[in-house]
């Protein structure tokens, strides 16, 4: 209990210095737990939505090659709508849906800086292909629709899209017939549309930018991408599972990224509050000479920085982490706002926190170990005259 | 002489300053007995702020030896030795070394509570102790909201804390005016005789000096007794 209120009168002496330095440690940990929980929740709605995709193949541009996403490959080209039907032809096929995705980067005329991500699809793209999606109202596609559409639940809460409402894309209304229920994933931000409307806006009829694949027999998947992308020099064939794996990759950068990221925000709040405790078990050398003088243990005066230190640190990494969540929800709110960017959800998890109070209490310990052991083995008559 | 409370015996202090060796303490041998109050005095750099450093183990000699209620000093481990100024010695300082972020009562309290004196209990008798000591008004004060012969005196209580039976004060008057020099003076008088407590003060006031029953004069590391 003495330890605890001698440090907490510490650390009160001097409130000003006390709390700049809670303030640094904090802003470093509220931007560790901000980029975690935004990049955490990104990962996973990618994450979610790449995996449950009923596709086994997945066919792109080959200017995609190496991100094979729709919205990448809408970026990047296109290929002949003919092919599929070769495609198709390969004996262990099954099926093929062709998808032409496209990004207005102008913005719709409207809606200033939200940006959705528009599939031209086929009907059966809705139950073979993302049949995880459930309709939250009206209805989905249907053949022989014309110009309307069916848009994710994030898009149309950010757009104000509405059943029965309309949106102008390329001079061209665009009635919406259903939207989606939230998923919790990227679709959350897209918009379906019967391919052939979406071809004609863009002026792309007969062009595709996406063909997910189903196979017969999924041990052969490997060798039919092979086939297809051997074929067909201007396309990239690859399975669902290497393209998971590169997901994986990708999650691993992410995570060592983190990593590099939770190091300087670690280096960063010790040099913080390093530099604090030098400076005020400095001042007290005289106290600290006078309590061991009246018999206080070396060892309790070590303890007393360190607790200090850790104070400190454990209300920066608690501010810290409120400091985090705050910013992610900043950040999400500026990317669905502005940009239409509806899948930014951050993943505020008890993991993300964890880390966040984790980085402040490592740094807590490890800052205040230097003061502690050079104070508590300062000599009692140096301490006692020290001015 | 009464029961022997401190004993030193050849007692010798050795600084090394760049490549000379300055004897501070120089050969000493120092029996002080229970209750008694002896005034160590001596010009500057004599020697007395290291004596009495010695005797209250904040320092270690480089040879000879300190017994202290029979215990040898040089024998004890660094914290029985905490444990032995604790609650066998009280210090009082020139500058009063209180804790600014305490309050009187809270400065009184703390060797007790070091020395895991129940709460009940130690408030009681710090309350007590700065009551006899004048300073019942102003128990809640910090040290700057206090005058220094005010400091001087819950340094005094704060020495008392845990019933030591040996005070050692350096130039405990040393920053008072006259009259409260006095008054420090005459009280430690009072506390020598009313709780039989021994004490040791350097000084350089010869009227403080005075106010021991027994006064050693230092020249040069060595004790003159007079």
């Amino acid at each position: 209990m003495l330890l605890v209120n001698l440090a907490l009168r510490n650390l009160a002496r001097r409130r000003v210095r006390t709390l700049l330095t809670i303030l640094g440690v904090a802003l470093a940990i509220s931007f560790t737990v901000g980029i975690l929980s935004i990049s955490e929740g990104f990962m996973s709605s990618f994450e979610n939505s790449m995996a449950k995709q009923g596709a086994d193949i997945i066919i792109v541009p080959i200017e995609a090659e190496s991100f094979p996403y729709p919205d990448v490959a809408a970026l990047v080209g296109s290929f002949p709508e003919t092919l599929i039907d070769e495609i198709r032809e390969i004996s262990n096929v099954e099926a093929a849906y062709p998808v032409f995705t496209a990004i207005p980067m102008t913005s719709l005329p409207d809606k200033i800086g939200a940006i959705p991500i528009l599939n031209g699809i086929t009907p059966e793209y809705f139950t073979e292909v993302v049949p995880y999606l459930e309709l939250g109202e009206g209805r989905l596609l249907e053949a022989g629709d014309g110009n309307v559409m069916v848009t994710g639940s994030g898009i149309a809460e950010v757009q104000g899209l509405e059943l029965g409402g309309t949106m102008l894309l390329r001079e061209r209304e665009f009635v919406v017939v259903g939207i989606l229920s939230p998923s919790g994933g990227m679709d959350d931000g897209q918009i379906f549309m019967p391919i052939e409307a979406l071809q004609q806006a863009y002026d792309k009829q007969g062009q595709l930018t996406y063909v997910p694949v189903k196979v017969k027999d999924i041990a052969r998947a490997e060798e039919t991408a092979q086939e297809i992308s051997d074929r067909w020099p201007s396309i990239s064939a690859q399975t669902q599972s290497s393209i998971l794996d590169k997901l994986i990759d990708l999650v691993g950068i992410v995570r060592a990224a983190h990593f590099g990221l939770s190091t300087v925000a670690l280096l960063i709040g010790i040099l913080f509050i390093l530099s604090t405790m030098l400076m005020a078990v400095g001042e007290r050398v005289k106290e600290i000479g006078t309590m061991r003088a009246i018999g206080t243990h070396r060892r309790f005066i070590f303890q007393l920085v360190v607790t200090e230190s850790f104070m400190t640190s454990l209300i920066a990494g608690a501010a810290g982490c409120l400091g985090g969540y705050l910013l992610s929800k900043l950040i999400t709110f500026i990317m669905s706002e502005w940009l239409g960017l509806t899948y930014f959800a951050p993943v505020v998890s008890v993991r993300i926190f964890a880390i966040g109070i984790g980085i402040a209490l490592l740094v807590g310990m490890l800052a205040g170990l230097y003061p502690a052991w050079r104070i508590a083995r300062t000599n009692i008559v140096e301490a006692l005259h020290h001015e | 002489m009464n029961e022997i409370i401190v004993e030193t015996r050849n007692l010798t202090k050795v600084f090394s300053v760049g490549e000379s060796r300055i004897s501070a303490v120089n050969g000493i041998d120092l029996t002080i007995g229970r209750g008694e109050f002896v005034s160590i005095m001596g010009p500057s750099g004599s020697g007395k702020t290291t004596l009495l450093n010695l005797l209250g183990g904040l320092d270690y000699p480089s040879s000879g030896s300190i017994l202290f209620e029979g215990q040898d000093m040089g024998k004890l481990k660094e914290r029985d030795l905490d444990n032995l100024r604790l609650r066998r010695m009280g210090f009082i300082f020139q500058t009063f070394n209180l804790m600014p972020i305490f309050t009187a009562l809270e400065n009184v309290t703390l060797p007790m509570e070091i020395a895991g004196v129940p709460r009940d209990e130690r408030l009681a008798k710090a309350k007590s102790l700065l009551t006899q000591l004048g300073l019942s008004e102003r128990i809640y004060h910090r040290p700057h909201q206090l005058s220094a012969g005010e400091n001087q005196r819950v340094a005094i209580a704060r020495a008392l804390a845990n019933s030591p039976s040996l005070l050692l004060a350096d130039e405990p008057t040393g920053n008072l005016d006259s009259r409260t020099t006095e008054e420090i003076a005459g009280l430690l008088k009072q506390l020598n005789s009313e709780y039989n407590i021994a004490i040791a003060l350097v000084t350089h006031d010869v009227q403080v000096g005075q106010v021991a029953s027994r006064t050693l004069h230092m020249v040069d590391g060595r004790l003159q007794q007079t």
